[in-house]
């Protein structure tokens, strides 16, 4: 259950990662944001699949 | 990796072996690494055309993945054991420890490329320039204070703990390749590509890969970029490294699963840096390049790949130090591979040179993956006694080492690109070794002969 919640929160870090230079590409959102938005969701995935890959072999 | 090496001098038990998958995440993982930020980006530089940029790297990436399926995965399967542990039985320990010498020093030159990558970026937050493409040496103490810092932290935590960074490697691969699309995607509209994609081509073609080759830069075609796809990995393939990885593998047939790692790494990835350094006037600076298209992220991205392809790499060059210092500890290996590698990332020669460099590593190692290759497939159907340093109890293989040499020697003064020198040189390792066991065999029979007559 654990494993399960932590991928789902680092998929969707992933995919923001990937949303946010799609929307700045066709311009809904400017530079910055997408900077932030990229930046954010990378620390998103890094916390979530670190939390994710180092747990499971404890477990 | 660890298990990667477990039987480092025994074949491979059959509950060890691995399913596809996993091979499929190995080689994507692998391949999408620092290095990818620099050489898509030297394509721009040296004014490859769209056009044979896409049909190069389709077909040298192929030619490479069948080099995986039906040279090093066949044999590996067969023979259950690592190079280092086959070589010993074909060319005796004497060469072995050649091999293996030569290999370490190349992995670290490879790993200091990458720790050269990883001070780009860092640099960024100091205000250290990188030195400029036609540097051998040094340019500024900055550098040097830089890369040697970053290496001897990198060599430092490799030593610390080795296992806990290939796992977070783990994390950071897929970030990483995402990393290389965002960075693209984000720079298309400063080079004038329209959301709705319609004049990419013309953009790409006039702008990215418009076949003007930057001052100074060699012009590059269609066969350096298809041989260059081919060769990127060739000590691994042709060069029979990755037995070390297949000889895991259920079935040969999983040398299909290299495609992962070439056509994402090898094909997207490259193309991804070549549209970056564009964007930045054809720059070659990738920490720059990433900090402009993805900010703080792309800057730490770029660190990242440099630290977690490093890590592998100086355990591999650490792993073939050890056959050659068979009582020290892993820590003692490590610190003698980080120590030789930070002080080779001083030197930008490695980095702002890093094709030839790919190059001239597959070059030199090539002929080993011949030898192998005649011993194990062609010695049989021509009826050439296999293994016979081994059955000989011969520390030194003296015609493997000739032809090593030899092959080597003829490459060197063969006149044509450097780029294209590996393939007849390959062929001529091949029929050499075979011709020189002919000939030796011939002489023994005949010694024989006499013998029994007298």
């Amino acid at each position: 259950m654990r494993n399960a919640i932590l991928s789902t929160l680092a998929g969707i870090g992933l995919l923001s990662c990937i949303a946010a230079p799609i929307l700045f590409f066709m311009g809904k959102i400017g530079e910055t944001d997408y900077k932030n938005a990229f930046l954010v969701a990378s620390i998103v995935w890094f916390l979530f699949a670190t939390l994710r890959i180092f747990g499971k072999r404890k477990g | 990796m660890d298990q990667l090496y477990e039987f480092d001098r025994e074949p491979v038990s059959s509950d060890k072996w691995q399913t596809g998958a996993r091979f499929a995440g190995l080689f994507a993982g692998e391949h999408v690494a620092a290095t990818e930020f620099v050489i898509g980006a030297f394509f721009v530089l040296h004014g490859v055309s769209f056009h044979d940029l896409l049909l190069g790297l389709l077909l040298g990436n192929l030619l490479a993945v069948l080099s995986w399926t039906f040279i090093c995965a066949p044999i590996a399967t067969q023979t259950r054991l690592t190079l280092y542990w086959y070589l010993r039985k074909i060319a005796g320990p004497g060469l072995n420890f050649i091999y293996s010498l030569a290999n370490a020093f190349l992995y670290c030159i490879l790993a200091g490329a990458m720790i050269a990558v990883s001070a780009t970026a860092l640099g960024l937050a100091f205000g250290i320039a990188i030195p400029s493409l036609d540097d051998v040496f040094p340019s500024s103490l900055g550098w040097v204070c830089l890369t040697m810092a970053i290496g001897i932290i990198f060599t430092v935590l490799a030593i610390l703990g080795f296992e806990k960074l290939s796992r977070f490697a783990q994390v950071c691969s897929p970030w990483i390749f995402l990393l290389f699309i965002a960075g693209a995607l984000a720079v298309l509209p400063r080079l004038g590509v329209h959301a709705d994609f319609s004049n990419f081509l013309s953009v790409a073609k006039t702008k990215i890969w418009n076949g003007v080759a930057a001052e100074g830069q060699e012009k590059f075609g269609l066969a350096h970029v298809l041989f260059f796809a081919w060769f990127c990995n060739l000590a691994m393939h042709i060069g029979l490294s990755d037995m070390a990885l297949f000889r895991y593998a259920k079935r040969w047939i999983y040398g299909f699963y290299s495609a992962f790692g070439m056509y994402l790494g090898h094909f997207l990835a490259w193309i991804c840096s070549g549209i970056m350094v564009a964007s930045i006037g054809r720059e070659m600076h990738p920490g720059l390049m990433a900090f402009e298209a993805v900010g703080l992220a792309g800057a730490t991205g770029v660190f990242l790949a440099g630290w977690t392809t490093a890590n592998p790499t100086l355990y591999r060059a650490g792993l073939a130090l050890q056959v050659i210092t068979p009582n020290w500890p892993r820590w003692k290996v490590t610190l003698s591979a980080g120590l030789l590698t930070t002080a080779l990332s001083c030197f930008p020669v490695i980095f702002m040179r890093l094709l030839d460099y790919v190059a001239i590593y597959g070059l030199v190692l090539m002929p080993i993956g011949a030898i192998v290759l005649a011993e194990h497939w062609i010695f049989p159907l021509l009826g050439i006694e296999q293994y016979q340093a081994q059955k000989m109890k011969r520390f030194f293989n003296l015609k493997a080492m000739i032809v090593w040499i030899g092959t080597l020697v003829v490459c060197v003064f063969m006149p044509f690109h450097l780029y294209f020198r590996w393939l007849p040189g390959y062929i001529l390792a091949l029929i050499s070794y075979v011709l020189l066991h002919i000939k030796s065999d011939e002489k023994r029979s005949q010694q024989e002969y006499s013998k029994e007559i007298l």
